[in-house]
């Protein structure tokens, strides 16, 4: 069974504990007043627990050729642009903007079932450490350049 | 004709939408499915004009709105109706602009393109406008 501490416990031995639940992927329960149980769990593990929630953006180009609509189904977020970058630029605000209100206000949000069917993707996209991971959550790995010509 | 930014922000006010701020505006309405639609708007934008295809995203699947009337009779105040029924897999036309892309894009021909679903050709259009906006 996972390893479970109680808090004063956990503040003394918060090293190893650590140690633990990092270095050795075995989260530990922490546990206070008998009743509210919290998890010390590696950021890598979780990332990889979630890597199943996939995302996708919907790209729909403008009626004059040069914008873009950019849609998130899983989050219901729409960001649109004049161009290519601006599309993209936008849509990574407002991916920013949605996680930092959906944890926020999560204590209103936790009463309905469309936001609670969200959290994990909240979450994946919450991990991601710069811009790059979070281009790469949302539309994929960039695809490789083809060659342009043969080498001789 | 789609509204500006400024206009669902009204609209969001007077439906007594529940709101909050990041960098953006963002509402959102409890429904009695235990559902929250919702939207959000950057700041500064009230005046822009919403294109088409951002506007259909807004009305239809981030309000929840039974039609796009609702959301005129709701900017004057009216009582709006949200979509909560059960979502019935109903076979999905493909809209003008996913024929023209299958078409002119992809040289699809009038076969090929009724044999795929709504789904389909939209996974076919991420694909291909990927790139472009991953490389801009």
């Amino acid at each position: 069974m996972i390893h479970e501490v109680n808090v004063t416990e956990a503040r003394k031995l918060i090293s190893l504990l650590f140690d633990e639940a990092v270095k050795g992927e075995r989260p530990v329960v922490i546990v206070r007043d008998g009743k509210e149980e919290g998890l010390l769990i590696a950021r890598e593990l979780v990332r990889r627990l979630v890597a199943s929630y996939q995302l996708h953006v919907n790209i729909t180009p403008h009626e004059d050729g040069k914008g873009f609509t950019l849609w998130v189904p899983e989050l219901k977020v729409v960001a649109d642009g004049a161009s290519a970058r601006k599309a993209r630029e936008n849509l990574l605000s407002a991916i920013r903007a949605y996680i930092r209100d959906y944890f926020e206000q999560f204590d209103y949000y936790r009463h309905f079932t469309d936001k609670l069917e969200q959290q994990p993707y909240v979450l994946r996209l919450s991990l991601a450490r710069d811009d790059g991971e979070l281009l790469e959550m949302l539309f994929g790995r960039k695809p490789a350049r083809e060659p342009s010509s043969a080498v001789a | 004709m789609p509204p500006r930014w400024g206009h669902v922000q009204q609209f969001c006010e007077i439906q007594g939408y529940k709101r909050s701020e990041t960098d953006h505006t963002h509402f959102s309405k409890p429904l009695p499915d235990r559902t929250t639609p919702g939207t959000m708007i950057s700041h500064g934008k009230d005046g822009q004009t919403i294109t088409p295809s951002t506007w259909q995203r807004v009305w239809k699947h981030q309000l929840r709105l039974l039609s796009e009337d609702e959301f005129w009779k709701g900017l004057e105040g009216e009582p709006v109706r949200y979509d909560v029924s059960p979502t019935l897999e109903v076979p999905q036309f493909l809209p003008d602009y996913l024929q023209l892309f299958l078409r002119d894009k992809l040289h699809y021909d009038g076969g090929q393109i009724a044999r795929l679903s709504r789904d389909e050709a939209q996974v076919l259009m991420d694909e291909y406008y990927r790139r472009e906006i991953l490389d801009a």
